[in-house]
């Protein structure tokens, strides 16, 4: 437009006008969007300065913690996320006193009284509650503050290591120190000493495990509420304990060093029950073709016995850790804590290896004798570790944990979520597998 | 006017020297090469690094020989948009945990697998061309990254 000479000057000016109209609205624009740009840019650089911060220091160690710290406060200051989690399996709230104990299944189902007719679950059985609940809700059943039971059960209920290897230094002639109790994990001493334990009475066990240490002296004041002293139906029945009937201790339901390993974190198996029912396992000719680490281990030398903690694959330990205490067990006070599992694991090779059992009086095996019948009867506990072992998902290398505590992103961070609990109320419905997507809208299953 | 170029260019000056620093910071330039530790750079895929390091396949193929195609145009496409779409799902935050592999990179590792299995599983592969199969993965689920198990 600019070839012509222009016929008037009032359209040379307008034209100018224009052009340099377009011009302004131009650098108007690059200047937004450069603006928008440098912000999206600024936006990024700081995720990502944020993010190489996250996985620089994915926990920081404020304070040390050792073999002797069953107490989760510690940890606490160092692994915040975990420990949330772990509070979080008692629900929000931590609801005491008799009133609040969840639905008696007895009510529910009249017939399991008579079902369980002369052994303690038809005095007292109840919904099961998170984690947090495991050692107050044993502390308050009727099952054990009725009946006389044995030492063995704290095996599964609270926080036991350090009473099991103090005990078990003990009677191996060692001197105890605080030193031995919290530098190494000592197996062969834990074991000795739950087998010294397992068949002393419960009140009694529990009794040394309040005056264990626990790697935090000088505070008592545990996360969650202890049992009252004798439950709810004895000594302080559905009253407030007297100030001086304080228990001397804390003790704690499963904590942190129950599966980790307090100097690298890993997890680990700390169960006497678990080391001998996989070690039996292992030795028998049972199905375990879902646990690569035990077929290894039956195809080589056999020289040492089958250690969960040096050959399992970081996979079987994210179930293992749980089969500690998940499983099918005797757990009374004829003989020690024993898991089936020298034929297998499936429901046929428990009961023929209960059948085999004899008690060490010479006396048959058997969990009760029926209140109406006479019969002697098995009862399976909760074998969900057996459970998981015959199905799809053990096949498929999923384990427990992969569903129970999946993984959440915080950031850069990856945190397992240690609220265990159903895979139901934290997957939506028809969410798919976390572990195995890939198979899903596959043509075939396995 | 005079006022609003002096503007337009110190902006356009600012985007330049912040994008060029966040591409360096980012460590932007090794996404072009074929260094494994590149996948690894934003985190996410540490854990994938490390299963592959101990995998039976670390000595024969890196992510990429496995990822992306074996074609160039392929190769810089698939890359492309990973690359794109990575970047935007970790700095939003939004993507699922575990991540989970898109049916176009499945297709595509797939195709790793019979670039250099081709011949050995010929006669298992279906008649027709887009028929029913199984993935190689379905059953080998750990050559690529161990610890599965």
């Amino acid at each position: 437009m600019f070839k012509k000479a222009p016929e008037n000057s009032n359209r040379t000016a307008s034209g100018r006008a224009r052009a340099q109209r377009g011009n302004v609205l131009l650098l108007g624009l690059v200047f937004v969007v450069a603006v928008a740009a440098t912000a999206a840019v600024t936006y990024v650089l700081i995720t990502m300065f944020t993010h190489k911060q996250d996985a620089r220091q994915p926990f920081v160690r404020v304070v040390e913690v050792d073999e002797m710290t069953t107490d989760p406060e510690p940890w606490g200051q160092n692994w915040p996320r975990q420990f949330d989690g772990w509070k979080s399996t008692s629900g929000g709230e931590f609801y005491g006193g008799s009133s609040a104990m969840p639905e008696s299944k007895l009510e529910q189902q009249p017939w399991l009284k008579r079902l369980y007719a002369g052994y303690a679950f038809s005095i007292d059985y109840r919904e099961a509650r998170g984690h947090a609940y495991m050692l107050y809700d044993q502390g308050v059943t009727e099952r054990i503050t009725q009946k006389p039971q044995a030492g063995a059960c704290l095996h599964c209920h609270a926080s036991t290591t350090v009473l099991y290897r103090s005990v078990g230094l003990e009677a191996m002639g060692e001197e105890v120190t605080a030193e031995k109790l919290s530098s190494e994990f000592n197996m062969p001493a834990v074991i000795r000493g739950f087998e010294e334990l397992s068949q002393q009475p419960y009140q009694d066990v529990l009794a040394m495990l309040y005056a264990t240490p626990d790697g935090t002296p000088g505070e008592n004041e545990p996360v969650f509420p202890q049992a009252p002293t004798g439950g709810f139906t004895g000594e302080y029945a559905g009253q407030a304990v007297p100030a001086d009937h304080l228990p001397l201790g804390e003790a704690h339901p499963v904590t942190c060093i129950d599966c980790h390993d307090p100097e690298t974190m890993s997890i680990r198996v700390t169960r006497p029950g678990f080391m001998q029912g996989i070690r039996d396992l292992a030795e028998g000719d049972g199905d375990a073709s879902h646990l690569p680490s035990v077929e290894q281990w039956r195809a080589g030398s056999r020289k040492e016995p089958y250690d969960p903690n040096k050959l399992a694959t970081r996979q079987e330990m994210r179930s293992f850790t749980c089969g500690q205490c998940h499983v099918e067990y005797y757990c009374a006070n004829k003989t020690t804590l024993t898991f089936p599992w020298g034929e297998g694991l499936t429901v046929d090779d428990a009961e023929q290896v209960w059948n085999e059992m004899e008690f060490p009086d010479g006396t048959e095996f058997y969990d009760y004798k029926h209140g109406e019948t006479g019969a002697k009867a098995f009862k399976a506990q909760h074998p969900e570790f057996e459970l998981w072992s015959q199905g799809i998902h053990a096949r498929s290398g999923v384990s427990c944990a992969d569903c129970h505590m999946p993984y959440e992103r915080e950031g850069a961070m990856k945190v397992s979520d240690h609220n265990v609990q159903s895979p139901m109320e934290t997957l939506e419905p028809g969410h798919p597998c976390p572990q195995r997507r890939e198979l899903r809208g596959l043509p075939h299953a396995l | 006017m005079r006022i609003l170029s002096v503007a337009v260019a110190l902006v356009v000056g600012v985007l330049g020297g912040l994008g060029t620093f966040t591409l360096g910071y980012g460590d932007g330039l090794s996404y072009l090469t074929n260094d494994p530790t590149a996948c690894a750079n934003c985190h996410i895929m540490q854990d994938h690094f490390d299963s592959w390091v101990k995998s039976s396949h670390r000595d024969v193929a890196a992510c990429g020989d496995c990822h992306l195609p074996h074609d160039f145009v392929g190769k810089w496409i698939t890359k492309a948009d990973n690359g794109f779409f990575h970047a935007l799902a970790f700095t939003t935050g939004n993507f699922p945990e575990p991540i989970q592999i898109k049916p176009r990179n499945r297709r595509v590792t797939q195709g790793a697998c019979l670039h250099c299995h081709g011949d050995l599983v010929d006669p298992l592969r279906p008649a027709e061309h887009g028929g029913d199969m199984q993935l190689c993965v379905h059953c080998h689920s750990d050559v690529g990254h161990a610890l599965r198990r």
